[in-house]
């Protein structure tokens, strides 16, 4: 079973994240902030990180992402940035962290679990 | 009336009047309506007050009459209104502060707003457009240059004035921008360099830790910008000339620091407090006009930049270290909470909804298709 985690500060989205995946077969994992989500990565070594971008804490989304793609030990986790910030400079800032695929809130649970697959199924 | 003068005098705690000499209100916040029935472009009725007002109008000095007000209902009783009579904007106007209690920090803030308003903005209005029209008869083309800088000058009090006014009690102007402060804080050192430079001081930026790794802000730039650029020229303009600045950038778990070292940044501003709160009037305490005038207009950016950090969840504060005092702006990284996050929710739990059923027969149709 592949390993999904989710790193998002608001737990009803979290919620909502959990629900959508649950119509699917996943190992959920789950963390609240930056910092514990880059700790459950290398705990957990998930196959799929679903990561909120503007987070409370010391780390944001970029910067966790960053730090797992320089991670040799992480850097072949796929990382998608979920974020209410969908403007052109914001999704280059996902591309340069190193960010997989990039959806924009509010996103469709279709849409997430088709990006979800496409990307799970190339590791 | 401008706007922004406005929603200053709106937002005053005690009653305000504005009032011409002949007793017509020209303008009345919403306290003051309440508590005298007085509305703008009504006239004023109680005798002591209209003779309070003539005074302070001949004589430019301000003085406090107590009258009775209006009862709040019936049978309720009438309340003692002590009335403090201002010099107004002009010499054919007054501003009256209408307390119905001897509240005095509410009256002293409006105090130290109008000599802000006098003495950096219309004084030296009146004697600019006074230089301006001899140097104009002179043809004095140097005259001219110095007279434009202090009209630079009186522009950027009012712009001070302006912005704390408009940053006031809003969070609209929070934005969402993703802010790294290392560079922010070079951009704004960028700006305020030049005064340095003529101060012959010279910055040491320090940051713990490697720069690329700081943590991140949420908020809005410009403001996070203005405030930096207010700290830094307030710590420029308390140094000795010739001298140096030390500015750190450190990390507390989720808070980010600037630290100006030692720098005596907003000192005289603090030791006076806020403008529109606790403030004593700096010309009592037998400084030097100018001294007092440096201090108010410190007042100002002390508190624009106060709010500024407030709205971004942060505060300014002094810390005390091995003899010196350093003063601290601190923020909290990442994202604050705010509303907009709750609207997010709403928003993302409404396109769920909308998917709900084309993600249960999605479900239904991969179980029927497996073996």
């Amino acid at each position: 079973m592949k390993k999904i985690l989710i790193v998002e500060d608001q737990p009803d989205i979290r919620k909502l994240i959990r629900m959508t995946l649950e119509f699917e077969d996943y190992e959920i994992h789950e963390a609240a902030d930056g910092a514990f989500g880059l700790r459950m990565a290398s705990a957990v070594g998930p196959d799929l990180v679903l990561l909120d971008v503007m987070m409370p804490g010391e780390l944001d989304g970029l910067q966790v992402c960053q730090r797992i793609k320089s991670d040799p030990k992480l850097a072949g986790l796929k990382v998608v940035l979920l974020t209410a910030r969908g403007q052109a400079r914001d999704r280059e800032a996902g591309q340069l962290a190193g960010a997989d695929d990039y959806l924009v809130k509010p996103f469709s649970p279709l849409q997430l679990i088709e990006t979800i697959e496409r990307l799970v199924a190339a590791v | 009336m401008h706007a922004t003068l406005s929603e200053l005098l709106e937002n005053l705690q005690p009653g305000m009047l504005w009032v011409s000499r002949d007793g017509l209100v020209r303008f009345s916040n919403a306290q003051a309506a309440a508590k005298m029935r007085l509305n703008s472009g009504s006239r004023l009725q109680e005798p002591t007050l209209i003779n309070a007002v003539n005074g302070t109008v001949i004589e430019q000095t301000s003085r406090t009459v107590t009258i009775c007000g209006q009862p709040t209902g019936p049978g309720e009783p009438v309340p003692e209104l002590r009335c403090k009579v201002l010099p107004g904007l002009s010499r054919d106007d007054a501003m009256v502060l209408v307390t119905d209690s001897a509240d005095e920090h509410a009256v002293v803030g409006f105090d130290n707003l109008m000599m802000v308003i006098r003495s950096d903005l219309r004084d030296p209005l009146s004697a600019l457009t006074q230089s301006l029209v001899m140097a104009r008869n002179d043809r004095d083309v140097h005259s001219l240059d110095t007279l434009c800088d202090q009209v630079d000058e009186v522009v950027q009090v009012l712009s001070k004035l302006i912005d704390l006014a408009s940053v006031w009690g809003s969070e609209s102007l929070v934005g969402n921008d993703r802010i790294e402060l290392w560079p922010l804080l070079q951009q704004a050192w960028a700006m305020v360099e030049p005064l340095a430079r003529a101060r012959n001081l010279k910055a040491r930026f320090s940051a713990q830790g490697p720069k690329t790794q700081l943590a991140a802000i949420y908020g809005s730039e410009h403001w996070l910008k203005r405030v930096f650029v207010e700290c830094l020229e307030a710590a420029v303009r308390a140094a000795r000339p010739g001298g140096s600045l030390e500015i750190e950038h450190r990390q507390m778990g989720p808070r980010a620091l600037i630290v100006l070292r030692d720098s005596g940044a907003f000192v005289a501003a603090r030791e006076e407090s806020t403008p529109m709160e606790t403030v004593s009037s700096s010309k009592g305490r037998g400084k030097s006009e100018a001294g007092a005038r440096l201090a108010s207009r410190d007042l100002i950016g002390l508190k624009l930049c106060q709010q500024i950090v407030a709205q971004h969840g942060g505060q300014l504060r002094e810390e005390h270290d091995d003899g010196q005092r350093n003063f601290l702006i601190d923020l909290p990284t990442g994202a604050p909470f705010r509303n907009e996050a709750v609207d997010m929710d709403i928003a993302q739990a409404q396109v769920y909804a909308r998917d709900l059923a084309a993600l249960m027969a999605r479900r239904r149709d991969n179980r029927a298709a497996k073996p």
